[in-house]
């Protein structure tokens, strides 16, 4: 683990330079561990791809005492976690007009359409970060076989509910939103509303399974 | 009992000290760009300090007064303002009474605040009356106000007593060089690349609004690769794109971002840079984050003396 200062009020723990599954599980349990300890002066943590960040008041907490108290708890990480992961079924329609770039995405990887349809849908993925929009989960565990960059240049708008991917990973887009990835279809399951007790409905460590549905069930 | 918007200036919003604890949903802390204007304005009006206010952006509000009588403040980057047409002072209450027009001009830094006892009688989302544009979160419809919009109120009519003024403004000091922390990717920039951003001066370009502010200066080299697995952004952080000019974060930033960062503004300099607007010019100077924290502390303790020297006029 690397602790970076970002700031005076926020520290870094880093597991790796790379995106890493096992140095995200790490971020979660650091995260677990440091809100169960519930130090005075922590203002908020967000465990992402492969770090965590934590804010905290420096009129409360010295960075240092921060510091101290995370590489503290760094050394006794469990390797999973106390509790069993949520899952979640997404229903996802893979048909036009929800399907922007299945055609594109299949010729350029040499697949059937069906083919990434089916290996789109067959892992469980795990949610290794939700950021730069409200509740938009990124997900990993994406069949190597549908690896493909990100469209250049990015589309302006992408609609609401839209199942993407791109390299390694996959991902929801809650809101309307421009965006780079290759949309494979469309969810009609909310994922982020600001009057829900838990706004977004996918957190960190969470598992997701994909749902084909028809066109005439997407509602 | 509202306040009616007749003109919206440039960027107008409700903000409070920001929306924590939702970051790792994606959610930013949004929040006043110079939260120090704001306690400043909730103090005098002796509002809890974290009462939502009218922040405007570069450009102020003209609004009617539509309740019995209302008791407001102004605060931040200085502004003609008048009151009808009579000229009004910053950093002290005055109470309006019904039909009475408020009108703030062209602001002299990058936001100024209108604070109102008793605050806007509008709803937390989740725990923040702040805007949040971008996701249409918080404040007045979780939008920038528009002509015609009326501001629900939360007092009918100004209490009994007298008008209270700040000792003075709170310290903006535009000169000095904003302090920053090296990092967190101290790694991936040359030395000549620290110096450069430490002797250099870098001008906010057009392109600034509340999520952050790009500026143009002597290009920042990068050691190798230019972008990072993404990580988490915080406010004042300075991430260097591939093109070597710095973009300093703000309140509205994303939550995450892919940029290596080479400096972060400390707390205690947040509400300066919060008041940069396109042509101010930025120089930075790096200290120890024992040296941030000093300096946090020595910031709040001048807020607390003059908030305490608030006084009856």
């Amino acid at each position: 683990m690397l602790l970076r200062r970002a700031g005076d009020a926020a520290i870094i723990a880093e597991f790796s330079e790379a995106l890493d599954p096992r140095a995200a599980a790490r971020a979660r349990a650091l995260d677990a561990a440091l809100v169960a300890a519930a130090p005075e002066g922590l203002v908020e943590t967000m465990p992402s791809l492969r770090s965590l960040l934590v804010r905290f008041d420096p009129l409360r907490i010295s960075g240092r005492a921060m510091s101290v108290l995370l590489t503290e708890l760094s050394r006794d990480l469990p390797d999973a976690p106390a509790t069993a992961p949520r899952r979640f079924e997404i229903p996802v329609c893979y048909e036009a007009p929800f399907a922007l770039d299945l055609d594109e995405a299949a010729t350029r990887l040499g697949l059937p359409a069906e083919e990434v349809i089916a290996r789109h849908c067959a892992p469980t993925y795990t949610v290794i970060m939700v950021g730069s929009f409200p509740g938009h989960p990124y997900l990993i565990g994406l069949d190597p076989a549908l690896f493909l960059p990100r469209r250049v240049p990015p589309r302006t708008r992408l609609p609401a509910g839209s199942v993407g991917m791109a390299e390694a990973m996959a991902n929801i887009y809650p809101q309307e939103t421009p965006g780079g990835w290759n949309i494979m279809g469309r969810t009609p399951l909310p994922l982020f509303d600001p009057r829900w007790e838990q706004p977004a409905l996918l957190a960190p460590g969470d598992e997701v399974q994909f749902k084909r549905i028809a066109a005439a069930d997407f509602a | 009992m509202t306040l009616h918007i007749e003109e919206p200036g440039l960027f107008s919003s409700i903000q409070d000290l920001g929306r924590v604890g939702h970051m790792r949903i994606g959610v930013p802390p949004s929040g006043a760009l110079d939260p120090l204007a704001l306690r400043a304005a909730n103090a005098v009006l002796g509002n809890a300090p974290d009462d939502a206010a009218l922040e405007m952006c570069r450009l102020g509000v003209t609004a009617t007064v539509r309740a019995e009588s209302l008791r407001f403040a102004l605060t931040g980057a200085d502004a003609p303002a008048t009151l009808d047409s009579a000229p009004i002072a910053f950093w002290r209450t005055y109470t309006a009474r019904r039909g009475q027009v408020i009108a703030v001009g062209r602001l002299r830094g990058g936001a100024a605040y209108l604070a109102v006892r008793g605050g806007f009688a509008l709803a937390r989302v989740m725990g923040s009356r702040s805007t949040y544009t971008r996701a249409a979160i918080g404040g007045f419809e979780g939008r920038r106000l528009a002509a015609g919009d009326a501001l629900p109120l939360r007092l009918e009519q100004a209490p009994e007593g007298r008008e209270r003024a700040l000792p003075h403004p709170v310290p903006a000091d535009r000169a000095r060089p904003l302090r920053v922390i090296l990092g967190p990717q101290t790694e991936m920039f040359t030395d000549a690349a620290f110096r450069t951003l430490l002797t250099e001066s870098y001008e906010v370009t057009r392109d600034a609004d509340r999520i952050g502010l790009r500026l143009k200066g002597a290009p920042l080299e990068h050691v190798g690769r230019k972008e990072i697995v993404s990580d988490g952004n915080t406010t004042g952080c300075i991430q260097v794109p591939g093109d070597g000019q710095p973009i300093a974060l703000l309140p509205d930033r994303q939550s995450v971002g892919g940029y290596a960062k080479i400096a972060t503004v400390i707390t205690a300099d947040l509400h300066r840079l919060g008041q940069a607007v396109p042509g101010s010019v930025l120089r930075f100077e790096a200290v120890a984050p024992e040296q941030a924290e000093s300096a946090l502390w020595q910031l709040e303790r001048a807020a607390a003396e003059t908030f305490a020297a608030i006084r009856e006029l």
